[in-house]
């Protein structure tokens, strides 16, 4: 039996499940600038809630990200891997995300929830966590076009010429 | 219909060991109960994730270099030895595969293939092209123009999940097409483009992209700590 499809959906879920919350704490951020930080607000409860699911949610994501590729790695032999454009596509953005995350991991672990102060620091912070987000979701999409020849963001990957190379 | 009747199976048989009123030690079997109840839900998830695991049939490797059981699916066909053809005249083959083929696939770099054209180089099971109904078995009659003469083997794979599959060669005889009548010859001139290995240009990118992203983050890093007080 294949390793692989069993460590693959979980973290896809929540490193997607993040990058959907760093959206909304992006957008509140930018609304209400400090006041959605102001201490004993319920919505400033519910942005440092967020705030931490997005600091575990990495830190569970990158795990699964490291087992999913480990797997995937003993599941089908390298030259069958890169003879396949989308596991190409897979390969080399896993690599990418999987440095944005420990870079996120890190900046958290350092800088607290204080990643959130400066504009330039939210900005980085959050947008790279929707950056990730969104690159688990077409790396997950072309596992399932590569299983099933097919998936619902076919015609987006179409349009944008994914996979390259 | 059925997923959600399980699911509410599952509710019920949470909910039924949830309410149980029980005291001393029979209170803490009951905590057990609990746990193992959870535990097996997860790893019956766990198995249900795993069993879904299918093939890669964009590949172009023949299937035994990932799917390595090879004694266990079965591809016939109705060809009885050397099959006698000409070039340009198609031919029927009857392709018959069972015991839980997934996928029927023919790629022009295996053997002789690319001296053939087929009516059609991939076929899941159950689907359109697929003359079987049944779960697991595929059927279909495959329409074969052999392209130049020569005795060429044709070489079809099928293959599953679980790491099965199976492969079928069939010889052919081509011989020389004398029938000048129906034969036209057209000669097109198409431009050769420069072919760039899509391989080499992804070791390439690897290096390039991870390179660039390292360096883009650690000056993210830098400016994120030095603004944060």
């Amino acid at each position: 039996m294949a390793l692989h499809p069993v460590f693959v959906h979980f973290h896809t879920g929540i490193l997607t499940a993040t990058a959907a919350l760093a959206i909304f704490m992006l957008i509140m951020r930018l609304v209400f600038r400090e006041g959605i930080r102001t201490p004993g607000t319920r919505m400033a409860k519910v942005f440092h809630e967020f705030d931490i699911f997005i600091y575990w949610g990495s830190i569970i994501g990158l795990i699964g990200l490291v087992a999913g590729a480990i797997t995937g790695f003993m599941d089908w032999p390298m030259e069958a891997l890169i003879d396949d454009p989308y596991m190409r596509f897979k390969i080399l953005w896993s690599a990418v995300t999987s440095q944005i995350y420990v870079f996120l991991i890190f900046i958290r672990t350092k800088l607290g929830d204080k990643v959130w102060d400066s504009t330039s620091g939210f900005l980085i912070y959050g947008i790279l966590v929707i950056v990730g987000g969104a690159l688990m979701m077409i790396m997950g999409a072309m596992g399932g076009i590569a299983v099933y020849n097919t998936s619902i963001l076919s015609p987006i990957l179409d349009f944008l010429g994914l996979p390259w190379p | 219909m059925r997923n959600e009747t399980s699911l509410v199976d599952i509710a019920r048989i949470y909910e039924l060991i949830s309410n149980m009123k029980c005291t001393g030690a029979p209170k803490l079997k009951l905590k057990l109960a609990k746990r193992v109840f959870l535990v097996t839900c997860f790893l019956a998830l766990f198995v249900a994730g795993g069993s879904m695991a299918l093939a890669f049939p964009s590949n172009d490797n023949v299937c035994s270099g990932c799917h390595t059981t090879t004694d266990v699916l079965t591809l016939t066909s109705n060809a009885t030895g050397t099959v006698d053809a000409t070039v340009g005249v198609p031919f029927d083959l009857d392709l018959d595969a069972s015991n839980g083929a997934g996928y029927l696939k023919i790629v022009s770099t295996w053997s002789n293939n690319d001296q053939f054209s087929f009516s059609i180089s991939e076929v899941e099971d159950d689907s359109g092209d697929d003359t079987d109904a049944a779960v697991g078995e595929i059927a279909l009659v495959l329409t074969i123009t052999p392209l130049a003469t020569g005795t060429h083997t044709i070489e079809i794979w099928i293959a599953a999940a679980s790491q099965l599959s199976a492969n079928l060669l069939v010889t052919v005889e081509v011989a020389e097409n004398t029938d000048t009548t129906t034969t036209t010859t057209t000669t097109t001139t198409t431009p050769t483009e420069p072919t760039t290995d899509p391989v080499e240009t992804w070791t390439t990118l690897m290096y390039l992209f991870n390179a660039i992203a390292a360096v883009m983050l650690i000056i993210f890093a830098v400016i994120m700590i030095k603004r944060t007080k």
